[in-house]
């Protein structure tokens, strides 16, 4: 009976698996490798592509576990906030198109590290920015920061941040400058303050005061009250200062300001006309300009006050320094020779020559954080333009069209300037950027504002 | 006359075939059958948390691990994978191809290259890219070992010309896509070795070297290594390339390219 009954179910068996047994592929010789892993013997091809436009990319809201209410606002409505201000960083700087919260199609929590590539192939972007807020249990919040390739499927950037819910914009720029690194290839400048002088008034009644703000124009604040006139603020590199020109009584003279304890002190106590402050890269010095007896030089002195040190004595005006990023150099505006003009000179001094050789003047040079480029003001035909040259001279480009461009400061990239345009007809000042490329935009402030001096990236 | 041993014996029959088909109708085969189950939930480790330099962890409700500033991101493998599929069953191994003569009757054509296959005998130099070469009608190859075969066809100039020009045609819409980050991006020349699959597929991409790199140049290097990847993940397979010409020397089984980020 046993053997009848294997017999029965084989035979069964065999009718039920036929059509399957009937389906399966019989196995062919496939080519095989024969040695070739690639080599001298390949086949070359020259391939040369791309384009010289805005990077498409995607950011979504940044979706939460779970909606819970923290000071900064519901996690929920803090996701919205975070990506528009990561679309609002990147579209700026004029190199991404973005396709924002508001237009990118919602995305849940559990897709952040998984993305649907397939579903956003129809937006034709590059990049896709999926990120999530959640509230922790000790208060802080955690922001996730991922960013995609949509072409070849990759994840390219996966970071996050915690933070006080107080510090939660400094999180989307925290993100923002990890995309526009990536993907850019130049460093971040996002996570980062500008100080400058805010000015209202008339004319000739003006109130200008110390302002700090996020490069962005959040969070602004008033340093001083107005009661003294402020100019050319510098931050120090820690950006615990910041060294200015004031006047006391109707006398300029140089000023460091505290910016945890609000108050100034003064840095040279000399009767003499001291201006154009700057700080040394290493924070242990700061160059000014000093006039006296008729003739202008550069002098420094140690961050903390002392004796200044003499370090041009030619006849004529030689002010406006700022040292090359590893502090072996300075850059300074003189006319010496008759007109003003940029000159390089050693840090102690030792050196000096001429690098600018163009028509018109060249004033208040800015030597980059790179290290590759020196912006400046150039004047001439009545306008005041924005432009950048090598520290060895040459290789000039005029940034910026418009009449009444100055006093360039770089952002802590190297790639992007900030400088104050005043209106044509009233004059009234206002800060604008632009990259190297030739966008420039805008910086909303809330009175005029000029003198910008961009600070570095925040730790 | 029936005889009673007659009666006995046909009631055995019949109680016994009424036993087998009993049996085999009640046959618990479907027992055997393993019950269909939902797949394990992928298990998702929450990375170390990070502080405001970075780190990155995973979106999940665990707590976060302790963690120090500047620590390295952790890698994808954190995230325990789904538990993996049963193992297929062996498939049975392909045979060696034999010969005309031990073979009664060809197999049916699967694709290009074995119809290239059975064009044995008939080798001739040179290809072009027409249609009978597409078709099938190119040269013969020959048997290498016993478990593959080489082609006898040779790359002629005009073969690497149409090869070289079909690639290009296929690829460049990718590359012209790029986004070119800077002026100075354009100095880099990024070697890359791509392998493709008899179907033109993408088997491999791997960027072997950097040339014209520089100082000012060398913070876009990351971007053009991006831009090869997204040229080949996006315009792969490519189609056309005769299957002849795919493993021979100088084929298109393995490429080299050099790749200017430029506009």
């Amino acid at each position: 009976m046993r053997k009848v009954l294997a017999i029965a179910t084989a035979a069964v068996l065999m009718i039920s698996a036929g059509p399957a047994l009937a389906q399966t592929p019989t196995p062919t010789p496939t080519p095989t490798p024969t040695g070739q892993d690639g080599g001298d013997d390949d086949l070359v091809i020259d391939l040369e592509g791309g384009r010289s436009s805005a990077l498409p990319i995607i950011i979504p809201v940044m979706p939460t576990n779970a909606v819970t209410g923290t000071p900064a606002g519901s996690t929920d409505a803090l996701g919205r906030q975070l990506s528009a201000i990561i679309d609002d960083d990147l579209r700026n700087t004029g190199l991404f198109k973005t396709v924002g919260p508001n237009a990118a199609r919602p995305i849940g929590y559990a897709e952040v590290n998984a993305p649907d590539y397939g579903s956003w192939d129809a937006y034709a972007s590059q990049a896709l920015v999926q990120g999530y807020v959640r509230a922790n249990g000790n208060g802080t919040l955690t922001i996730g920061c991922y960013v995609y390739d949509v072409a070849s499927r990759r994840q390219l950037i996966r970071e996050g941040f915690v933070v006080q819910p107080s510090e939660w914009r400094r999180a989307a720029h925290k993100c923002a400058d990890a995309i526009y690194t990536r993907l850019t290839g130049d460093g971040p400048y996002f996570d980062s303050q500008i100080v400058y002088v805010s000015e209202t008034g008339p004319k000739n009644r003006r109130i200008k005061r110390l302002a700090i703000m996020d490069q962005d124009g959040a969070n602004h604040r008033f340093l001083t009250n107005g009661q003294r006139i402020v100019l050319t603020p510098r931050f120090s590199p820690d950006q615990r200062q910041i060294v200015y020109m004031g006047y006391e009584n109707k006398r300029p003279a140089i000023y460091v300001h505290d910016i945890a304890a609000r108050t100034s002190r003064l840095l040279v106590p000399d009767v003499n006309l001291n201006f154009a402050p700057r700080f040394s890269p290493d924070g242990r010095w700061i160059l000014f300009s000093m006039a006296k007896a008729g003739n202008t030089d550069l002098y420094r002195i140690a961050a903390g006050g002392g004796a200044a040190q003499q370090l041009t004595t030619s006849p004529g005006i030689d002010t406006g320094g700022s040292y090359s990023p590893d502090g072996s150099k300075i850059v300074f505006e003189s006319d010496r020779g008759g007109t003003q003009q940029l000159y390089v000179m050693d840090g102690n001094g030792g050196n000096q020559h001429r690098i600018s050789f163009g028509g018109g003047r060249y004033a208040t040079p800015s030597w980059s954080p790179r290290g590759d480029l020196i912006a400046y003001t150039r004047t001439g035909g009545g306008a005041f333009r924005i432009g950048v040259m090598s520290p060895a001279g040459g290789g000039e480009r005029t940034l910026t069209e418009s009449w009444g461009d100055e006093g360039p400061s770089w952002a802590p990239n190297g790639r992007v300037l900030m400088f104050f345009r005043a209106a044509s007809g009233s004059g009234r000042p206002d800060l604008w950027s632009v990259d190297l490329s030739g966008h420039s935009r805008r910086i909303p402030t809330p009175l005029d504002g000029s003198d910008p001096s961009w600070g570095p990236i925040r730790p | 006359m029936i005889e009673r041993r007659d009666i006995t014996g046909l009631s055995v029959a019949i109680l016994g075939h009424a036993g087998l088909i009993a049996a085999i109708y009640f046959w618990p085969w479907h027992e055997k059958e393993k019950p269909l189950t939902p797949p394990e939930p992928i298990q998702v480790t929450l990375a170390d948390d990070v502080g405001l330099v970075s780190a990155a962890p995973d979106p999940s409700d665990q707590p976060p691990a302790e963690a120090t500033q500047g620590e390295d991101v952790p890698d994808d493998t954190d995230i325990a994978p789904p538990e993996s599929a049963p193992e297929p069953k062996e498939q049975p191994k392909p045979t060696p191809p034999r010969t005309n003569s031990e073979t009664s009757k060809p197999p049916p054509p699967a694709n290009r290259n074995q119809q290239a296959q059975q064009n044995r005998g008939n080798p001739r130099p040179g290809l072009n890219l027409d249609d009978s070469t597409l078709r099938g009608n190119g040269p013969a190859r020959e048997k290498t070992d016993g478990q593959g075969t080489k082609s006898q066809a040779t790359m002629t100039g005009d073969a690497l010309m149409n090869i070289t020009t079909a690639i290009k045609r296929q690829v460049q819409p990718c590359a012209d896509r790029q986004v070119v980050p800077a002026p100075e991006a354009s100095q880099i020349i990024a070697v890359v070795q791509l392998k493709l699959r008899p179907d033109g597929a993408l088997d491999s991409v791997r960027i072997v070297d950097h040339k014209g790199v520089n100082e000012s140049n060398q913070r876009y290097v990351a971007r053009v290594d991006d831009a090869v990847e997204a040229i080949f993940a996006a315009c792969t397979p490519i189609r056309g390339l005769p299957a002849e010409l795919y493993d021979v020397p100088r084929g298109w089984r393995s490429l080299k390219f050099n790749y200017r980020l430029t506009n």
